[in-house]
């Protein structure tokens, strides 16, 4: 990248730092609703702990919810992509309850699963489960039926069909689900988190916000874009590795 | 029913002076030299073909004088003055055919026409006389996706034609094309463009449609490109494929190719060796 | 051929009305809590009873108003950002790296401080659905323009096309698929804004819409059918709002084969 470009990026953040400070320092907009750089700071010093805690709550409920929403997505994204049955009769009704939008299971999920953990995993892991699912689906719906012969030419048992053929050749596609299902996993755990919960980020910000602590609401929402920023890099870091024959330019 | 020959006392439409360009190869991390030294005249009228190995830099050699890159040494002049960009003087026909997915194929025909400011009516009506004449009368509002290889490629024609160019110039474009689809619309060009006599300049991997086409065959070397052979072919057309004199024709050159590509696949890539020259070179103009 | 579309239809059709059955079944005959589990009997039934009194009406109203004026908002701004991010490309490289940066915070995020500035209503709502509905047409729209393939360009070019007519007749055109993408990806993001902002503002006691009503419901009286009735009525929603974007936009893309 020459330096002109390099240049240009920078300063771009430049300005919006300089025009965040001028708003904030001279008063231009009301500091509760946006305070300055200074009084960010300063709350994520005083409450390094509880943030901190809080992040670590945060990213185990994404994490287990983003690992059960994964597995059940390949497991019946493939089937459902393989067997031309189900493809008749459980699709259908999947897409049904995909259209259903994710964060509106928030309430039912609390009724079955209390305000704990669960009804937490249950919401982020359903946010991961449809585009990981569809896109598991369509990965194999796609595959080239020539490869299916040549495998099926040298007599693979349907069970290693699965994982040895199948799988493999729908990596690239179950990758793109994932990416997305991360991003929708993110929102549903912060979701969750803001309308009812005792713990996590998202408690975090709707009590700081209902003490008018505007800095540390932004604090954390700001911590959250560099998490759901790491966590996207690490996803394109691993799909350049172990899926670098398949990657195709998806859609955001 | 067979086209004259042509006298040397032709106009010049095109010259190629001095054409050298390199480009910077990011796999190997080297600037390279695509074309070297090109020196080539072409006449008004004349259908050059020019052939060569894969990698001797025939489409960079016409997408330099179609205006879409500027070589790093040297230019080309058309009519006297010097290429620096694309325009409608100068179409291109695209391999790929990049025709517009979103205009139907009256549209694709028209849009050169509306860019030169030509009025509804007479967009229509010039474009409809195009249509007809690449045999796509009674298909005006099909998109491409509905039209097949071949269908495609004669849009591609028919569009470029519309603006009425100085010089058509011609990317391999029958190459996606089956072998008998291939024959039939290298027929069918000659066909539309005998009634032109347009000044063309293609492309091909394939030395029978070069010389089945062409009035003017040059040949390029293996990377970086040089002119190997620059000749007029005097057969009358419409050819015959079955003519001994064409036979030996495309033997020749696909001789030369052949050791060519031998060679340069021997050599080593900055050998500028003494090979080019001498008895291996064949008659210039 | 008749044969093979009615078979076509009647199987999803009728794998629905058999899960239908088998939900029913399942909670007349005692077998899961009709707390837990409504079943579609008793959200048919918690429908009439809310609309009744016009109360089912108002919310949905609501709520589809709020839903699409986010949407058009959000996206009106996203389709000009990303189209001006596409074409100058200093622009693009200013920006980007905000860009990048803050669309992984997600809009739920700024509920907090959304219903801090704007206070409890439907003023917070609307801003949540427009800043969620933006991201996806934004990112479209720009890699719609930006990676339009580049022999386009060169045809055009080539056929005398100067740099205004290349814009609006070439790039333009070849990035309404992409565009049309972001849109419709924008609409899940605003039904779902427009849940979790309803709700969340709904948590403090006051508020409108389906959102509202759902937590309403639920908290005085327990009503999990009205649960479900929600996210039934939401799906209901989603799915007409994607109907009817498909259909507005069929005119501008009658040249894709899908179409």
């Amino acid at each position: 990248m020459n330096p002109r470009r390099i240049w240009l990026r920078v300063s771009g953040v430049l300005v919006l730092f300089g025009v965040w400070w001028v708003l904030s320092q001279f008063q231009i907009v009301n500091p509760l609703f946006l305070p300055g750089p200074q009084v960010v700071i300063a709350s994520v010093y005083e409450n390094a702990n509880a943030l901190l805690s809080a992040f670590g709550i945060s990213l185990y409920r994404l994490l287990v919810g983003f690992a059960l929403g994964t597995a059940s997505g390949i497991a019946i994204g493939i089937l459902v992509g393989w067997v031309k049955t189900l493809q008749k009769t459980l699709l259908p009704i999947l897409d049904m309850l995909r259209s259903i939008p994710n964060l509106a299971w928030i309430p039912i999920a609390i009724v079955w699963f209390g305000i704990g953990n669960y009804s937490k995993f249950y919401v982020i892991a359903l946010a991961v489960f449809f585009p990981v699912m569809t896109n598991a689906y369509l990965g194999v719906k796609n595959i080239d039926p020539v490869i299916i012969r040549a495998a099926k030419n040298f007599g693979i048992s349907t069970f290693k069909m699965l994982y040895k053929v199948l799988l493999p050749s729908a990596f690239g596609d179950i990758f793109i689900g994932l990416k997305v299902g991360l991003q929708s996993g993110i929102v549903a755990m912060i979701a969750t988190e803001v309308v009812a919960s005792t713990a996590g980020l998202g408690y975090i910000m709707d009590q700081a916000s209902s003490f008018f602590k505007s800095g540390l609401v932004i604090a954390v929402m700001l911590s959250i874009g560099v998490l759901g920023y790491f966590l996207t890099q690490g996803m394109v870091r691993l799909e350049k590795r172990y899926a670098k024959w398949s990657i195709r330019s998806g859609e955001s | 029913m067979s086209a004259k020959p042509y006298n040397g006392r032709q106009k010049t439409k095109i010259q190629i002076q001095e054409i050298s360009h390199e480009y910077f190869d990011a796999s190997r991390k080297a600037t390279l030299y695509a074309l070297r030294d090109i020196n080539i005249t072409i006449d008004e009228g004349e259908f050059t073909c020019i052939i060569g190995p894969s990698g001797c830099g025939k489409t960079t050699l016409l997408n330099i004088v179609a205006g879409f890159i500027r070589p790093t040494k040297g230019k080309v002049l058309l009519d006297g003055k010097e290429i620096i960009k694309p325009g409608p003087d100068r179409v291109m026909v695209f391999q790929e055919h990049a025709l517009f997915p979103w205009l139907t194929v009256q549209g694709n025909v028209e849009f050169g026409l509306e860019m030169q400011g030509k009025p509804k009516e007479e967009r229509k009506r010039i474009a409809k006389v195009f249509i007809n004449m690449v045999g796509l009368g009674g298909f005006e509002d099909r998109y491409p996706f509905e039209l097949s290889g071949g269908m495609k490629q004669r849009l591609g024609l028919a569009r470029s034609l519309a603006v009425d160019p100085e010089v058509l110039l011609l990317d391999e474009p029958f190459a996606s094309l089956d072998a008998q689809a291939r024959r039939i619309m290298q027929d069918e060009l000659l066909g539309i463009l005998g009634q032109n006599r347009k000044t063309s300049i293609l492309v091909t991997h394939s030395i029978d449609e070069a010389v089945y086409l062409a009035d003017r065959l040059v040949l390029l070397s293996a990377r970086p490109g040089r002119v190997l052979a620059n000749e007029k072919i005097e057969l009358p057309k419409p050819r015959s494929r079955s003519d001994v004199n064409f036979v030996k024709t495309v033997e020749k050159y696909d001789s030369i190719i052949r050791m060519e590509v031998n060679r340069a696949e021997g050599r080593n890539v900055d050998n500028q060796s003494a090979y080019i020259g001498g008895s291996d070179r064949l008659s210039q103009p | 051929m008749m044969k093979e579309r009615i078979t076509e239809i009647m199987l999803p059709v009728t794998s629905v009305v058999l899960l239908l059955i088998v939900w029913q079944g399942v909670v007349s005959l005692h077998l899961i809590d009709p707390f837990f589990l409504p079943p579609p009997s008793s959200v048919v039934s918690a429908a009439i009873q809310l609309s009744s009194n016009g109360e089912l009406e108002r919310d949905i109203l609501i709520s589809t108003e709020r839903a699409l004026e986010g949407y058009a908002l959000g996206s009106t701004i996203g389709i000009v950002v990303g189209l001006a991010m596409g074409t100058f490309k200093t622009l693009a490289d200013i920006i980007e790296p905000i860009i990048e940066y803050f669309r992984q915070i997600p809009e739920v995020a700024w509920i907090p401080l959304a219903i801090l500035i704007f206070g409890l209503g439907g003023k917070a709502v609307l801003f949540i659905i427009t800043y969620g509905s933006l991201w996806p047409v934004l990112i479209n729209t720009y890699d719609g323009v930006k990676f339009v393939d580049p022999l386009y360009k060169r045809a055009a070019l080539s056929l005398g096309a100067d740099a205004l007519r290349m814009f609006y007749k070439v790039n333009l055109k070849a990035a309404l698929p992409r565009i049309y993408s972001g849109l419709w990806i924008s609409i899940g993001i605003a039904f779902r804004s427009l849940v979790v902002a309803e709700l969340a503002v709904a948590t403090t006691g006051v508020g409108s819409g389906i959102g509202y009503m759902m937590n309403f419901y639920y908290n005085q009286y327990v009503r999990t059918d009205v649960l479900l009735l929600g996210m039934v009525i939401l799906a209901l929603l989603g799915f007409i709002a994607q109907r009817g974007l498909s259909v507005a936009m069929k005119r501008l893309l009658k040249w894709l084969p899908q179409f």
